[in-house]
C-alpha cells in the first residue's frame, strides 16, 4: 500500500465532513480516476460529494492534474469542485 | 509587467487605476467585482489553494500578454471572510490601444471566473451555509 494524503477544497470539505485525510492506497489505485472510483466505493460520505465525476478537478504535490494522470510517488492529492466566487 | 496578488484584505481599486496610469499608456482600463448574496447572508467564505491561485492567475496572466499588446497587467483575488458589497477581484490592464486593453480585460476576467482556484461559501446568520 501506498501512503497518501487527500486535502479537499470547497463544498468537498462539508460534504466530506474534514479538510484532509491520510489514506493508504491499495495496489489497484494507480491514477486519479482510480483514486476517485476507490473513495466513491468506501461509501458516505464521499460516495455523494463525488458523485459526479465532471464536478472536480484535482492537483498532485500542488500541481493541477488530469485524471488518467499517474499517483505514482504522489504523496499529496488536492480535490477541487468547480471554481468561482464571481 | 505583471502583478499578482492573493489576499485576505481590502484593496482600492483607484489606487490600483493610479499604478496602470502612471505607465501613460492610452488605455487604462479595471474591473472590481463585488459580492453580491441574497438578503439572509450575513458574509462569503472564499476558500482557495494558495499555491495554485497564484500559479493559475500567473498563467492567465501571461496568456494574456500573449494574445495581447499589453503594458501591464495587474489582479487582485481576495480569499477568507468577505462582506457583502465589499470587493473580491480586481483586473486592471494597461495598454496602447483601447481596444485591445478592453478585450484583455473582459477576457482576464472570464477566465478567472472559470479557472482561478477560489470557492465561495454563503454563510448565513445561524452560521449555517451553502456553497456557491
Amino acid at each position: 500500500m501506498a501512503a497518501l494524503e487527500i486535502l479537499y477544497y470547497g463544498r468537498f470539505r462539508d460534504d466530506i465532513g474534514r479538510d484532509r485525510e491520510h489514506v493508504d492506497l491499495p495496489s489497484h489505485v494507480l491514477t486519479v480516476e482510480d483514486l476517485l472510483a476507490w473513495l466513491r466505493d468506501r461509501g458516505e460520505p464521499h460516495a455523494s460529494a463525488l458523485a459526479r465525476s465532471e464536478d472536480f478537478r484535482a492537483a498532485i504535490a500542488g500541481e493541477w492534474a488530469e485524471r488518467g494522470d499517474s499517483l505514482f510517488g504522489a504523496v499529496e492529492v488536492a480535490l477541487f469542485p468547480p471554481v468561482g466566487v464571481l | 509587467m505583471i502583478d499578482i496578488r492573493v489576499q485576505a484584505g481590502d484593496f482600492d481599486p483607484g489606487r490600483q487605476l493610479a499604478r496602470l496610469g502612471e505607465l501613460k499608456k492610452t488605455a487604462v482600463t479595471g474591473f472590481a467585482g463585488q459580492i453580491e448574496t441574497d438578503e439572509d447572508v450575513e458574509h462569503v467564505w472564499v476558500d482557495h489553494h494558495a499555491g495554485l491561485a497564484r500559479s493559475e492567475l500567473q498563467a492567465i496572466a501571461e496568456e494574456a500578454e500573449a494574445r495581447w499588446s499589453l503594458a501591464a497587467i495587474i489582479l487582485i483575488h481576495r480569499h477568507g471572510r468577505i462582506a457583502p458589497g465589499e470587493r473580491a477581484l480586481f483586473v486592471g490592464v494597461a495598454a496602447p490601444d483601447v481596444d485591445q486593453a478592453l478585450a484583455a480585460c473582459a477576457w482576464l476576467v472570464a477566465q478567472i471566473r472559470t479557472r482561478a482556484p477560489f470557492w465561495r461559501k454563503d454563510v448565513l446568520a445561524d452560521g449555517t451555509g451553502r456553497w456557491r
